[in-house]
């Protein structure tokens, strides 16, 4: 078992690093976005649309006018590139000014000049004829030098294309695995290098191509080829002529690099159901066509696994070719038939493999479908009805608020075996307006469901309107060819109390109103007579204290008419005011402030009062 | 229940007798501030506590005052000295005041 699972374990590496690209790029679906393109004004959509379409092989109308008219700049060497390439795409050098010179032999000429600036001027002049002038000795010494400056992908990969021209492959062959070590992973599962779709494809063309011109075997491994077909595929929805071009480029000489990188998708469906027992894969590469020296042996379906348990149904079970379509593999699913559910496929070609999930979409039907009604309190059993499918009951059933509705059911496949389903529901709805309630169907160990709706309580779900309601039955499951809705029956509600006036309130989308705080609500008051009575009650201890001061015989014989005296009891009178006149109508920061002068006088009033007073116990 | 009978009116007069003037006058002060307190519970209980903030801010201040009160007592009385040494009966007054100052700038902002 130990060895099984590191078997497994070991397996499934492989699996990620030789893995099988699942999705094919259709560069035909690109064909009438760059035919749009080759009617633009601008040079650079229109020599992109043209380098598209050259690349599918479409027979190009004659464009030599529309070149010729088209918006560029003269003095810009990019424009220039894009003009002279048009050009000698459509066999139309004849048709340019002779001026276009001009602006190429400039730039060689120029000092500052940058490596991709070198690229446009030499291709240029190669395409009206005059490439020659640069010389490849100087001109790859050169280049070396610039590289160091500025050793980005992009630099790398016009150098590699001087080359192609310079006929310096030699030199592309010795960096070429310097340069691919370069490109950007993400996530571990695609490789592409800095300057996006349009630097991908020129470093992986012009490697390619001049590996093939010296005649060596592709630097690029299965691995990184995977990795750079799955960051093509990645940008199988480009729409700007520029990357489709790119797109369609590095694709295409990709696909054409042996080994391949495979690529399986499904044909049409990837379900089966009881009429179908098969699934179709195509097996091609990565522009959707088929794969030289594949044996159809080869293509194996190594495991297949149902989701919902892991058991395993099916292993090494081979793929049959169909018969006059080469990249048709068929899957022959009858032995897994019988079990709806989801299951996850494992093919594989050669030492690669995918995984794949597709369903086996049962039928199902309800069955035993009983309904009923019955006291709340359960002093009578219901009286169940036996339904039968696709039959509505004829009787209308008659409930009140002291009733429920009892319905039980149980759902069968195709064997008449009992089986759970991912969602089943009892529907509620009205037949007169567009109230409707949902409840869901638990199902029980012996896997029957069971619904017991309480008129009582299902009345706020449905506004307490009394009237005709709808029964149905919704069953769905996500393996299930035919979800099933039926209206088994009707009955009439009554909820014993008036329906809610207020229609339901609509659902508001958007902001909901800001919330404003709300002070407590105002209680009732007590009458004026017991407030009055309390405060009298509260003010009456003062008299008592005052009556309590009075029989102790308080003397003021001691009292020093001193101003400090007088000063501290004004000043602490005019504090305990200035608080009265907080609470009818200063705020707290106006009373602050006249409190400060008020307090500090108190305190030094204070403090020498009470000095004193001590000072004078003390000599008495 | 005789004991009782017979402590009480000796508390009494032993408390007119040997209780200072000044420390009578406080304990006037506390219960005037007790009953208050009290009334005011009493219209809480039977009327209702509305508005809460009013209720709590003169509740609220009837304790402290009442606290206060018995702190001042204990500063003052005579039999205290020892505890509060250096601390005389006017300073002690003085931080009476000036606490019940800040006490009522409270409640009286909170009183609403």
């Amino acid at each position: 078992m130990n060895k099984l699972a590191q078997l497994f374990i070991v397996l499934s590496l492989l699996a990620v690093s030789n893995a099988i690209l699942q999705g094919i790029i259709n560069v035909k679906q690109f064909q009438s976005l760059l035919e749009e393109g080759i009617k633009s004004k601008d040079i650079s959509t229109l020599y992109h649309s043209i380098k598209g379409l050259k690349q599918l092989n479409v027979k190009l109308p004659d464009l030599c006018e529309d070149i010729k008219n088209s918006k560029y700049d003269i003095k810009n060497i990019e424009h220039v590139f894009y003009l002279t390439n048009a050009a000698e795409l459509t066999g139309c050098q004849n048709f340019l000014s002779p001026e276009v010179l001009g602006t190429p032999a400039k730039v060689l000429d120029n000092k500052d000049v940058t490596i991709p600036e070198i690229y446009y001027a030499v291709y240029s002049l190669k395409a009206i004829g005059r490439g020659s002038v640069y010389d490849r000795e100087d001109g790859l010494k050169n280049l070396i030098q610039m590289l160091k400056k500025d050793d980005s992908p992009a630099n790398y990969g016009y150098v590699f294309g001087l080359c192609e021209h310079m006929g310096c492959q030699a030199w592309t062959v010795m960096h070429a695995e310097n340069a691919l070590l370069a490109a950007d992973e993400t996530d571990g599962r695609a490789l592409h290098f800095e300057g996006g779709l349009p630097v991908t494809s020129l470093v992986l063309s012009t490697i390619i191509r001049s590996f093939k011109s010296v005649k060596k075997p592709s630097p690029l491994t299965p691995d990184q080829k995977h990795k750079f077909g799955a960051y093509l595929l990645s940008r199988r929805s480009a729409s700007a002529p520029r990357t489709v071009a790119s797109l369609i480029e590095a694709a295409k000489i990709l696909a054409d690099d042996q080994p391949t990188p495979i690529c399986i998708v499904f044909k049409d469906k990837k379900y089966i159901t009881s009429e179908t027992d098969s699934i179709e894969f195509s097996v091609t590469d990565l522009i959707g066509r088929a794969i030289p020296n594949l044996k159809p042996d080869e293509v194996v379906a190594q495991s297949g696994t149902r989701l919902a348990d892991d058991v395993v149904v099916l292993s090494k079970q081979p793929l049959t070719q169909k018969p006059n379509e080469p990249t048709t593999f068929v899957l022959n699913l009858s032995k897994i038939k019988s079990q709806y559910g989801l299951y996850k496929i494992s093919l594989s070609t050669g030492s690669k493999s995918a995984n794949f999930n597709i369903a086996v979409l049962g039928e199902i039907q309800v069955s035993s479908v009983e309904i009923g009604v019955g006291d709340v309190d359960g002093t009578t059993s219901p009286k169940l009805t036996t339904v039968t499918y696709p039959n509505k009951m004829a009787e209308v059933l008659q409930a009140d608020h002291l009733q429920k509705v009892s319905v039980k059911f149980s759902i069968r496949d195709k064997f008449n075996k009992p089986a759970l389903v991912q969602q089943a529901f009892l529907l509620v709805a009205s037949l007169e307006d567009e109230r409707e309630a949902i409840y869901v169907a638990e199902p029980d160990h012996a896997k029957n469901y069971k619904v017991e709706l309480n008129v009582g309580a299902m009345g706020k779900h449905l506004d307490y309107v009394s009237g005709s309601y709808s029964v149905s039955v919704l069953v769905g499951d996500s393996a299930v060819a035919a979800p099933l809705s039926w209206r088994l029956a009707d009955v009439k509600l009554s909820f014993g109390r008036d329906a809610i006036a207020e229609p339901r309130a609509a659902r508001v989308r958007g902001p909901l109103p800001p919330i404003s705080h709300v002070f407590r609500a105002a209680e009732p008051r007590p009458p004026r007579v017991v407030s009055d009575v309390f405060s009298l009650a509260c003010a009456a201890p003062l008299l008592l204290l005052l009556i309590l001061w009075g029989s102790l015989r308080l003397n003021f014989s001691l009292f020093p008419f001193t101003p400090s005296a007088l000063l501290f009891h004004v000043a602490l009178g005019a504090s305990l005011s200035l608080y009265g006149l907080l609470w009818l109508k200063l705020s707290m920061f106006e009373t602050l402030r006249y409190l400060l002068p008020v307090a500090g006088l108190t305190f030094l009033a204070g403090q020498r009062l009470l000095r004193r007073l001590a000072r004078d116990k003390a000599a008495r | 229940m005789s004991s009782l009978t017979s402590v009480i009116p000796k508390l009494y007069q032993e408390y007119t007798t040997k209780t200072s003037k000044k420390l009578k006058i406080i304990d006037a002060y506390l219960l005037y501030v007790f009953l208050t307190a009290v009334i005011q519970f009493v219209y809480c209980c039977l009327v209702g506590t509305f508005p809460f903030n009013s209720f709590l801010s003169g509740f609220i201040s009837t304790v402290s005052c009442f606290v206060l009160g018995v702190c001042l007592r204990l500063q003052v009385n005579p039999e205290n000295k020892n505890e509060f040494q250096g601390l005389s009966a006017e300073r002690g007054f003085a931080d009476f005041i000036f606490a019940h100052l800040v006490l009522h700038i409270v409640v009286i902002n909170f009183i609403g």
